[in-house]
């Protein structure tokens, strides 16, 4: 029976062989182009419900059956979408990340000629902005000896995919008990320096360190903090610059956003071992009561909540300006969070299309989809936003109606703070800075040297 | 060893293997090289751009100082892991072997130390996660048994200066129990009338350790040694999962530069050729070491 | 005096070998909010909860998960089995052109970077439109298994007595009919060691799968594990849980084999 096995093994890689040599394209079974049935990729386990919901509705109306496969965690998305790009296996519809120059612009369809502004006008304000491609984003990728092909051939206005849900960081939640524990009233302070005295009554009164976020992640505090005490701190031009390197890190505009970071350090308000943590971890510490509070976005409350928090127990606001800062208080500016795209060899485009419109626009679907995954839906709702499940309505809400600061910073943002590796430096820097290992000073000291020395070698 | 009548008889056995290395290896060996002198971001090869050696200077030669001194210091951190592997589960594998040999319960033992063996790899990291943390069953030991300077207040992975040791004690607690089931198979295997017909003749207890014991342990600790070296090299699940490489970049090592480099950077071309370097660094240690065992396998 | 501490010291090193093992146990039957509270303690806090593995069971298709299991791992056993114990009979026994590169060829490969050739060996397989499909899992994990195998198996088959073979020669045997008949019955130590390392590997093998498949009805158990593990936030209990129902079976293979495991590794590494 061995021998058996063995010549059945040999042979079916000689015949495998034969197979490499002569075939150009693969089994293409996943896109099978009767047109009764679309398929669709995502990776947010979270946003399955949402996606049946939705998709159910659309059969309804069409007749046409979407089928979700979900693909998880994130790296393994992004690897198996590459593996499916190269082969030509891709579905027709694909979940991705709300980013312009990601390198799946090679395999997904250019929507500027396919869908006009009648279906585009129906999103809010901002929407489209991280996905439709920037004369920013062009200059600097035409500039950068590193980027890659596919980027350097994106034109200014395309856009390879429709929003589907926004959201926002800059968001702290606060263990309501805790706060009134240490005899403070449970409201949001209006200062950054009034927030960390709160911590430090937390601390004083019940031991409680006073913040927790994901910090094993490098640049997590830049993305859904640091970013906004800058913005408001300098003012939005101040953060290009900073970006665009005519500033500084050790400049007085910039320093005093570092030196908080050394402040909650230096007073040991963080929360022990917060370098090992990562988001899901944070959030639990939180829920567990562990720190006073915890640092995230418009999506950690359903995270808090399936934790088995009560909204009752918990107050939200967003990152507190430092004190002397040009801009007062953060507006929450909700930017997409992730969009919908089509497999630009699908045999089901015309449908897959009509497809990915219904589900960013049609604002039953929109509804649907959002009470089942818990979040924001990118479309202007209109009446249909009192079918939102009321926790979704009151984030909804609070997003700001008109683009903000961060809109304004948000286009240098996306072209420069990958690309110029003086802000990974910075990540790194700021974890040693937790540790009480750099001042501020010299973690600022280290981005601007880093910065000098890449700009020098032409990077 | 013998020459076949028929000369093609040899090559008929190895047909299998070396065809299913035709069908699945080469390609994707042979295209991964390829890879490390293009820029390609892993979507569709028609889009990459041949750059000759740009990728090896980008790392190698300061290029980009940011990803070679990435670079370095991950390979560092691989040496180390490999260093302290090699030195630590020697030792305490030949000793826990020793001591195993002429124990009444040693099956039982034996069974329980296969386990970490066997663990499933994802899982098993989470629960050292949970062991490091500040509250963790470490520090709590450490305090415990009132040694308490020990106590790592962040957890030894919350903290730069330990995280990396942290990756060291997982990776020696995976890598001790092959050894020492190798040693103690080793040991196991002495014929015992060699050491009885020795001592009559008047050898010494260093001698017999010399001249009996340790010819035997040698290939075993050549294998065991590669072995390690190899696995320290490649070191990349519990790290991903355990600190992500972090804080601070102190425990970053080549697969996980790797990993970042080609799926989050979407720069497949400069992580193949980090892959490949390494690849050979490996070889070349791997090569020392056989040498310097003076073993021809 | 000097055997208890020996004991201490072997007692002392299996606790740390068994603690994870209780810790997975312990939060297994746990409940969700005490998991998240006490999450280093490997005792639950109330009375254990059982249905976790119930819950978890039916959650997925771990039925459907657990048989693709077994079908990859026992091709793939097999595979390995049979093609390299052909390659080290042959590397052991006979002498021919281009030997040392065919044999030092394949066992450099152990060496090559796992992570670099995950996408290239992906394109490979689908292009031979083995994608969804358990060949397509198998074959790969079968060559990567490769040098080890062929080092083993080689060093094993050179420990056996020439004579052996001589004299099926003068019996009139072929030199598949030795392999066959003789050598690698002789060789089973061997192939108990190899069965048992790629039994292990095969069974938490979870990169590749995850790659070349994407069906659910083809998920092996880890990747079941895998699917636990990105719900909203992580339920430790029904993680471990399932970490356990993963687990096992090859706890329970492992006994049974463990003696020609060891006894495959002796002859095969030290007489090489």
């Amino acid at each position: 029976m061995n021998r058996k096995a063995g010549c059945i093994l040999s042979t079916m890689t000689a015949s495998a062989l034969l197979l490499s040599a002569c075939s150009g394209g693969g089994g293409d079974d996943n896109a099978a182009g009767s047109g009764k049935e679309l398929t669709m990729w995502t990776w947010k386990v979270a946003y399955t419900p949402g996606f049946e919901a939705a998709a159910k509705l659309y059969e309804q109306k069409t007749g046409v059956k979407v089928k979700i496969d979900t693909f998880t965690p994130d790296d393994t998305y992004r690897q198996k979408f590459q593996a499916a790009a190269n082969s030509k296996n891709l579905p027709d519809v694909i979940n991705w990340w709300a980013t312009a120059g990601d390198s799946i612009e090679g395999s997904v369809l250019e929507l500027s000629g396919e869908i006009k502004d009648d279906v585009l006008g129906k999103y809010v304000g901002t929407a489209m902005d991280p996905i439709r491609i920037t004369q920013t984003q062009v200059d600097s990728w035409k500039t950068d000896k590193n980027a890659t092909t596919v980027q350097k051939g994106l034109k200014v206005g395309e856009f390879y995919g429709l929003p589907l849900d926004i959201g926002g960081f800059f968001t702290f939640y606060g263990n309501k008990k805790l706060l009134e524990e240490a005899g403070l009233k449970a409201e949001a302070p209006k200062t950054w320096e009034e927030f960390v005295s709160m911590m430090e009554a937390v601390k004083a009164k019940s031991g409680t360190p006073g913040l927790v976020f994901g910090a094993k992640i490098p640049d997590l505090w830049e993305n859904w903090a640091g970013s906004a005490l800058s913005i408001m701190h300098g003012g939005p031009q101040g953060y290009i610059d900073l970006l665009e390197r005519k500033a500084k890190m050790s400049d007085p505009a910039n320093l005093p956003v570092v030196k908080a970071m050394e402040t909650l350090a230096g007073k040991d308000l963080l929360m022990p071992g917060v370098l090992s943590t990562d988001i899901d971890g944070a959030d639990q510490a939180f829920a567990a009561g562990k720190a006073a509070f915890d640092l995230g976005g418009s999506f950690t409350m359903s995270t808090l909540l399936a934790m088995g928090m009560k909204p009752e127990d918990i107050i939200t606001f967003p990152v507190p300006p430092l004190e002397g800062s040009k801009i007062q208080a953060w507006t929450t500016d909700p930017f997409t969070l992730t969009q919908l795209s089509v497999n630009k060899d699908s045999k089901n485009r015309e449908a897959a299309l009509d497809f990915i419109t219904f589900m960013t626009t049609d604002p039953e679907a929109a509804v649907a989809f959002a009470n089942g995954a818990y979040t924001v839906p990118a479309v202007n709702l209109g009446d249909h936003a009192k079918d939102l499940d009321p926790n979704l309505k009151s984030i909804s809400d609070a997003f700001a109606k008109e683009p903000g600061p961060y809109s304004e910073a948000s286009p240098a943002i996306n072209s420069l703070r990958g690309k110029h590796k003086e802000w990974e430096v910075y990540a790194q820097a700021l974890q040693s800075v937790i540790e009480k290992k750099l001042t501020a000073e010299q973690a600022a000291g280290k981005f601007d040297d880093t910065m000098a020395k890449l700009e020098a070698s032409g990077n | 060893m013998v020459t076949t009548k028929n000369k093609w008889v040899p090559y008929l056995f190895l047909l299998p293997g070396v065809l299913l290395f035709l069908g699945v290896g080469v390609y994707s060996v042979g295209f991964s090289i390829l890879l490390s002198f293009y820029n390609w971001s892993g979507i569709d090869f028609s889009t990459a751009r041949f750059e000759g050696l740009a990728n090896f200077r980008q790392f190698l030669l300061g290029d980009d100082p940011i990803v070679t001194q990435n670079f370095y210091k991950a390979l560092l951190h691989n040496a180390l892991i490999a260093v302290f592997q090699v030195v630590i589960v020697v030792p305490a594998a030949l000793v826990l072997a020793f001591t195993l040999q002429n124990t009444k319960m040693a099956a039982m033992y034996r069974t329980v130390y296969f386990l970490p063996m066997i663990a499933s790899g994802v899982a098993i990291f989470y629960v050292w996660k949970g062991l490091f943390e500040p509250a963790g069953a470490l520090n709590a030991l450490f305090q415990w048994i009132g040694l308490d300077f020990l106590v790592i207040p962040g957890g030894m992975l919350g903290s730069s200066s330990t995280s990396l040791m942290g990756i060291i004690l997982t990776t020696i607690w995976g890598g001790l129990p092959g050894t020492l089931i190798l040693y103690y198979a080793g040991l196991t295997s002495i014929d015992p009338t060699l050491y009885e017909a020795a001592s009559v003749d008047g050898a010494s207890k260093t001698t017999l350790i010399r001249k009996i014991t340790w010819p035997l342990l040698k290939p075993i600790t050549l294998i065991a040694v590669i072995q390690m070296i190899n696995g320290a090299f490649q070191t990349f699940e519990n790290v991903f999962i355990m600190t992500g490489g972090g804080p601070g970049g102190s425990s970053e090592v080549i697969g996980t530069l790797v990993y970042r480099t080609a799926f989050l950077d979407n720069d497949y071309g400069l992580a193949s050729a980090i892959g490949w370097v390494s690849f050979l660094v490996t070889g070349v240690i791997a090569i020392f070491s056989i040498r310097s065992f003076q073993a021809d396998i | 005096m000097v055997k208890y501490l020996k004991h201490i010291l072997l007692v002392i090193y299996g606790v740390t070998c068994v603690y994870p093992f209780l810790w997975m146990i312990g939060t297994s039957l746990k409940t969700t909010q005490d998991s998240l509270a006490n999450p280093q303690s490997p005792f639950p806090k109330a009375a254990p909860l059982w249905s976790n593995f119930g819950e978890v069971w039916s959650k997925l298709n771990f039925y459907q998960f657990f048989v693709n299991s077994v079908v990859v791992s026992l091709f793939v056993i097999l595979g390995v089995v049979v093609i390299y114990t052909m390659m080290g009979y042959s590397f052991a026994k006979f002498r021919y052109k281009g030997k040392k590169i065919f044999y030092y060829t394949f066992i450099a490969l152990l060496l090559v970077p796992g992570v670099t050739t995950l996408i290239p060996l992906y394109i490979n397989m689908t292009n031979l439109g083995l994608q969804n499909s358990y060949i397509g899992m198998i074959l790969p994990m079968i060559n990567g298994a490769a040098p080890f195998a062929i080092f083993l198996f080689t060093s094993y088959f050179r420990t056996i007595s020439h004579e052996l073979y001589e004299s099926a020669v003068l019996d009139g045997c072929g030199s598949f009919k030795i392999y066959w008949r003789i050598y690698l019955p002789l060789a089973l130590p061997a192939i108990g060691t190899i069965a048992i390392l790629n039994f292990i590997g095969s069974w938490n093998n979870i990169l590749w799968p995850m790659i070349i498949v994407d069906k659910q009805s083809m998920f092996t158990l880890p990747m079941g594990l895998m699917y636990l593990d990105s719900s909203s936030f992580k339920k430790w209990n029904e993680l471990m849980a399932g970490a356990l129902i993963t687990v096992i079976p090859i706890l329970m293979a492992f006994p049974f084999m463990q003696k020609m495991y060891v006894k495959g590794m002796t002859v095969g590494s030290v007489k090489m």
